[in-house]
C-alpha cells in the first residue's frame, strides 16, 4: 500500500492537572491535537459488473500513538489502534485484533471532552454484527443522505479510543471525501463515489495514559 | 402558541363595529358546501374550516391545472415536482400539504370520489384539468370520520360541471414554451335528464433550466381528458347519475447519464405514460321528506409504465409498470330524526388491487367500513356534530375515527366553530408489498413490511446475499395506520357589508409516522431497507382571510398562515442538547438551540397572498393581480445532524406576481396575462418553476337559454 501523505497540524495545548498554588509549581501535561487528512479507507478502485464499487477490501490501520499508517501485514499484532474501512472503523479489540482497545462515542465539541467519565464503558469489536462504534446511519459517528447519496459526520460526535496499549485518544471525524470537501448534492454519482472513503479527522492522544485532554 | 392566541383573540374583539346592525350581506351565507358534512349545509353553518374556490375565481386567474389554481389559496402549499430523472427528485409531480401535513395526508376527490394513482405519495395535481370544475372545496384538519384513509390534514372536493342548460364552451390558450390548453365543454338539458360532455386537451414543449446539461428540466408531455356526466331523474325523488372520465398523458424522456459498468456517459431515450380512468354510478332516492338513501358504485384505474432505451443501439436500459384498480360500492343514508336531529350512516367495501414491476407479484387489500354522523341544532344558534367511522381490513390494523364539532352563531356578524377529529392514512401498498432490488442505482433492496421477516432476513445471511443484520430488523411488524389528531378552532367576522374576516387556528398531532430504515446490508455493501411506525411530529398554526369590496368592481383578497412544524424525537434531542452542528464558515462545532431548529422540511413558516380583483361587467373588463409570498423552506441537512438547523439548508424565500386582463366581446371572451411577472426562479429547489410565463386565451360560449321541454 502507497504511504499516505499525511498532513500534520500539531497543536500544543497546555492543561493543568492541578489547581495554582501559590507554592506549588503546577505540572503541566502536554497533550497534543494532531489533523490527519484524506487517510484513505478502502477507496474505491473499479466498478463491478453488477454495478456496485468495490475498494481492495482492506482496512487501513493506522496508530495513534506513532501517528501513522500500519502495514496490513501487522494486523495481529498490537501495533495499530483503529482500522478504516469505508465507513466502518474497527477498535484493536474482541475479534478485530489482539489489542486492549475499544471505544464509544460520545456526544458533545471536541473540547467539551477534557475528561473521560470513570462510569463510561469501552465496547469492543464482535465483528460483522458488533462493532465498538456501532454502524449504520446516525448510529455511530456519520449521517447518510439517501436523497443525495452523501455521508457527513455528525457534528458533536467524538469517538473515545482506548488504543491497542491500553492508553486514550479522543478523534473527531470532519469529512469524508477527497480534500476534506464534501461534494455539492449535484455532483454526478460518480464524482461522489470516486471522492468517498477520504477521511479528514483531528485527534488527540494521552500517552501518560491517564483520562485527560 | 398561547402568545398567538391571546393576540388573535384580541384581534378579533378590537375590530370596530362588533356589536350591533344585523343586516343580510355576505353571500357566504348562503353559499353551499358538500365535502364538510356529505350533504348540502349552508357554509354559514359548517363547523369545520372550509374554503371554496368559485369557478369564477378559477376564470379570473386564469388557471388551467389544477395545481395552478391552488396554490394562489391561503395556506396551501404545493410541492415542487416536474423534475426528468435526470435532475434527481421532485419527480413525483406536484402535491398538496394542508395545514403543514404532506401531500401524502390529503385526500383528493373528484365528485366526491377519490382520486389514486400516488407515486411517491404524492397525487400530481396537474393531472388534473380545471376547464370542467364547478367549484372547489377544501375541507382542513382530519376528516377520517366521514372519509376514511388519507385525511389526515384535509380533503379537497373537485366538483365538476353538471348540465343546467343547453351550452356550448370553448376555448384556447397559448403560452410560453409552445404550452397550449384546448377545452370544450357540451351541455344539453332536458326536463328528465342532461349531459355533460368535456374535452381537454395540454401539452407543454417543456423547458430547461440549466442549458449545460443535455435534456430538459421538464420534459415535453402531451395530455388528453376527457369526461361525461349523466343524470336522470325518472320521478321527482329519484336521480340518476353516472359520469366517466379518461385520461392520458404522454412524455417525452431524453437525458444523459453515467454508466455505472463502464463509466461512460450514454444517452437515454424513451417515454413516460399515464392513464387515469373512473367510472362512477350513483343512485339516489327520497323517499318522504325525513328519510333519503344513496348508493354509490366506484371504479378507478391508474396506469404508469415508463420506458427509457440506450439511445445508442436502443437496448433496454429500464422499465417500470405500475397498475392499480379501485372498486367501491357504498350505501349513505339521511334521515331527519325529532329533536333537530340529522343522521347520516353508511357503510361500503372497498377492493385495491396492484401489479407492478416493483412488486413479487399482483397484490390485493379489501377494506369495509362503517359511519355515522349526527348533527343536532341544540338551538337556533348552536349546532353540534359527533360523526365516528370504522375501518376493517386484512393487511394493517383496523382504524376508528371520531369527530366532534359546534358552530355557534353569536350574531348574523359573528360566529364561531370548533372542531376535533382523529385522521389516519393506511400503509400503502408500497410500504406493505414492494420488493424492490434497484439494478440501476447502486443494488439496494426496498421491502415492504409484509414482505419480509426476520426469519428470511437470517436465511439470506446463511446463504451469504446478506453481510449483516440490523437490530432494527428485529423490530419488523405488521404496520399500523399513520394517525392524526387535530383540533381547530375559528371565528368568521363580518365587519360590514364590504369587510369580513376569517381566522383559524390549528393543532395536529401525528403519530406512527412510517419511515423507511435500513435493516440490513448487503454482501455487496448496499443497504436493506423496510418500513416502520417510528416518527411523531406536530404541525400548529393560524390562518387567517379577509375580503374587502372597494366599489362593486374591485375588491381586494388577502390571506396569511403561520405554520410551526417539529418532529418531535429531533424535538426532544435538541432540548436534551444531543444535537450539534457544524459553523458553515470556520467549521466550529456547537450546539443547537431550539431557536434554531427549522422543523419539518418543505414548509414554509410564513405564507401570504394579496389579491386584486376588478370586474366591469358592463363594459365587459375585468383584471387581477395577484400576489403570493411564502418564506424561507427547509430542504435537507446538510451538516449530518439530521435536523433543518443551519442557513444553508433552506431554500429562499419567494414572491410571485401574476397578472392578466380580460375583455368579453359578445360570446367571445379574450384573456392575456404574464404568470410570474418578476421571473421568479430556482433551478435547484423549484426545478418545477420555470420562470416568466405569458400566455393568451381567447373563450367561446354559446348559451340557449330555453330549456327544450
Amino acid at each position: 500500500m502507497k504511504t499516505n501523505l499525511i498532513a500534520l497540524t500539531v497543536i500544543t495545548t497546555g492543561i493543568f492537572l492541578t489547581s495554582c498554588d501559590k507554592d506549588e509549581v503546577p505540572a503541566p501535561v502536554t497533550v497534543q491535537t494532531k489533523t490527519v487528512s484524506d487517510l484513505q479507507a478502502d477507496t474505491i478502485i473499479g466498478i463491478a459488473s453488477n454495478g456496485q464499487p468495490y475498494g481492495s477490501g482492506k482496512y487501513t490501520l493506522y496508530s495513534l500513538e506513532s501517528n501513522s499508517t500500519i502495514a496490513n501485514t501487522d494486523s495481529a499484532t498490537t501495533k495499530w489502534d483503529i482500522g478504516f474501512r469505508g465507513t466502518t472503523i474497527i477498535t484493536n479489540s474482541g475479534n478485530s485484533g489482539p489489542g486492549a482497545g475499544g471505544a464509544f462515542v460520545y456526544t458533545g465539541t471536541f473540547g467539551d471532552l477534557a475528561q473521560i467519565s470513570t462510569d463510561s464503558t469501552f465496547r469492543t469489536d464482535n465483528a460483522p454484527t458488533a462493532y465498538a462504534i456501532k454502524t449504520g446511519s446516525g448510529n455511530g459517528w456519520y449521517s447518510y443522505n439517501g436523497a443525495t447519496n452523501l455521508i457527513t459526520p455528525v457534528p458533536g460526535r467524538i469517538l473515545v479510543i482506548r488504543t491497542a496499549s491500553g492508553k486514550y485518544a479522543k478523534i473527531e471525524i470532519q469529512n469524508y471525501y477527497k480534500g476534506g470537501v464534501t461534494p455539492d448534492a449535484t455532483a454526478s454519482d460518480n464524482d461522489k463515489l470516486m471522492k468517498q472513503r477520504y477521511y479528514t479527522l483531528r485527534y488527540t492522544f494521552q500517552s501518560d495514559g491517564s483520562k485527560k485532554f | 402558541m398561547k402568545q398567538i392566541i391571546s393576540i388573535l383573540l384580541i384581534l378579533i374583539f378590537s375590530l370596530p363595529g362588533l356589536a350591533q346592525t344585523d343586516t343580510l350581506f355576505s353571500k357566504t351565507l348562503t353559499e353551499l358546501v358538500v365535502t364538510a358534512t356529505r350533504t348540502e349545509r349552508k357554509l354559514s353553518n359548517v363547523a369545520v374550516p372550509v374554503q371554496i374556490i368559485s369557478k369564477k375565481a378559477i376564470t379570473q386567474s386564469g388557471s388551467v391545472r389544477l395545481n395552478d389554481i391552488l396554490s394562489e389559496q391561503t395556506g396551501l402549499y404545493i410541492t415542487s415536482g416536474g423534475a426528468t430523472t435526470s435532475a434527481g427528485g421532485g419527480v413525483f409531480g406536484n402535491g398538496i400539504q394542508i395545514q403543514g401535513l404532506s401531500p401524502d395526508y390529503t385526500l383528493i376527490l373528484l365528485d366526491g370520489e377519490p382520486i389514486i394513482g400516488r407515486q411517491g405519495g404524492v397525487i400530481d395535481l396537474s393531472r388534473l384539468s380545471v376547464g370542467n370544475i364547478k367549484k372547489i372545496e377544501i375541507v382542513k384538519g382530519p376528516s377520517s370520520s366521514l372519509y376514511g384513509s388519507e385525511a389526515m390534514g384535509g380533503v379537497v372536493n373537485i366538483i365538476t360541471e353538471q348540465a343546467q342548460l343547453n351550452r356550448l364552451d370553448a376555448s384556447f390558450r397559448y403560452g410560453r414554451f409552445n404550452s397550449t390548453d384546448a377545452n370544450l365543454n357540451a351541455a344539453i338539458k332536458r326536463q328528465k335528464w342532461g349531459l355533460q360532455l368535456f374535452g381537454n386537451h395540454n401539452s407543454s414543449n417543456g423547458f430547461d433550466l440549466d442549458e449545460n446539461a443535455t435534456g430538459k428540466t421538464v420534459d415535453p408531455f402531451k395530455s388528453y381528458t376527457t369526461q361525461a356526466r349523466f343524470n336522470f331523474s325518472p320521478s321527482a325523488k329519484t336521480k340518476i347519475g353516472v359520469s366517466g372520465r379518461y385520461y392520458n398523458e404522454k412524455q417525452d424522456n431524453y437525458f444523459l447519464t453515467q454508466d455505472i459498468s463502464s463509466g461512460s456517459t450514454i444517452a437515454i431515450t424513451g417515454d413516460g405514460n399515464v392513464k387515469d380512468m373512473n367510472l362512477n354510478p350513483v343512485i339516489t332516492q327520497q323517499f318522504n321528506n325525513n328519510l333519503r338513501s344513496s348508493m354509490r358504485f366506484y371504479f378507478s384505474r391508474y396506469e404508469y409504465e415508463q420506458t427509457l432505451l440506450k439511445d445508442e443501439d436502443k437496448s433496454s436500459y429500464y422499465h417500470d409498470f405500475f397498475q392499480q384498480d379501485f372498486y367501491r360500492a357504498e350505501n349513505q343514508t339521511d334521515i331527519n330524526l325529532p329533536g333537530k336531529n340529522f343522521l347520516s350512516v353508511g357503510a361500503g367495501i372497498v377492493e385495491e388491487k396492484l401489479n407492478t414491476t416493483r412488486y413479487a407479484g399482483k397484490r390485493s387489500n379489501d377494506i369495509l367500513y362503517a359511519f355515522m354522523q349526527d348533527e343536532w341544532r341544540a338551538s337556533e344558534n348552536l349546532t353540534f356534530i359527533g360523526g365516528l367511522r370504522y375501518d376493517d381490513n386484512s393487511a394493517y390494523q383496523s382504524r376508528v375515527s371520531p369527530k366532534l364539532a359546534a358552530n355557534y352563531k353569536v350574531n348574523d356578524k359573528l360566529r364561531f366553530n370548533a372542531s376535533y377529529g382523529a385522521g389516519f392514512k393506511a400503509p400503502d401498498f408500497r410500504q406493505m408489498f414492494l420488493n424492490f432490488l434497484n439494478t440501476a442505482a447502486g443494488g439496494y433492496v426496498v421491502y415492504g413490511a409484509n414482505e419480509i421477516t426476520i426469519s428470511e432476513l437470517e436465511s439470506q445471511k446463511q446463504q451469504g446475499i446478506l453481510s449483516e443484520i440490523l437490530p432494527r430488523a428485529y423490530d419488523l411488524a405488521l404496520l399500523m395506520p399513520e394517525i392524526s389528531k387535530g383540533f381547530n378552532a375559528g371565528a368568521h367576522y363580518d365587519v360590514n357589508e364590504k369587510l369580513n374576516f376569517d381566522i383559524n387556528l390549528f393543532r395536529n398531532d401525528i403519530d406512527n409516522l412510517i419511515q423507511v430504515d435500513i435493516i440490513a446490508f448487503r454482501s455487496n455493501t448496499a443497504p436493506v431497507y423496510s418500513y416502520f411506525n417510528v416518527k411523531e411530529a406536530y404541525t400548529q398554526g393560524a390562518e387567517i382571510n379577509s375580503t374587502y369590496r372597494i366599489s362593486n368592481k374591485f375588491h381586494l383578497q388577502g390571506g396569511y398562515q403561520f405554520l410551526m412544524t417539529a418532529d418531535k424525537a429531533d424535538l426532544a434531542r435538541i432540548e436534551n442538547g444531543e444535537v450539534y452542528t457544524r459553523d458553515l464558515e470556520t467549521n466550529e462545532v456547537y450546539k443547537v438551540q431550539k431557536s434554531d431548529y427549522g422543523g419539518l422540511p418543505n414548509r414554509s413558516k410564513h405564507m401570504a397572498n394579496a389579491k386584486v380583483f376588478y370586474d366591469n361587467e358592463k363594459k365587459g373588463w375585468s383584471a387581477s393581480l395577484r400576489v403570493l409570498y411564502k418564506s424561507r423552506w427547509g430542504t435537507y441537512d446538510k451538516d449530518g445532524n439530521g435536523i433543518i438547523n443551519r442557513e444553508d439548508e433552506y431554500a429562499k424565500a419567494s414572491t410571485l406576481v401574476n397578472i392578466n386582463a380580460a375583455k368579453t366581446i359578445k360570446a367571445f371572451r379574450l384573456q392575456a396575462g404574464i404568470d410570474n411577472l418578476f421571473n421568479y426562479k430556482d433551478e435547484l429547489n423549484l426545478p418545477g418553476q420555470p420562470g416568466i410565463q405569458p400566455y393568451i386565451s381567447i373563450n367561446y360560449s354559446f348559451i340557449k337559454n330555453k330549456n327544450n321541454n
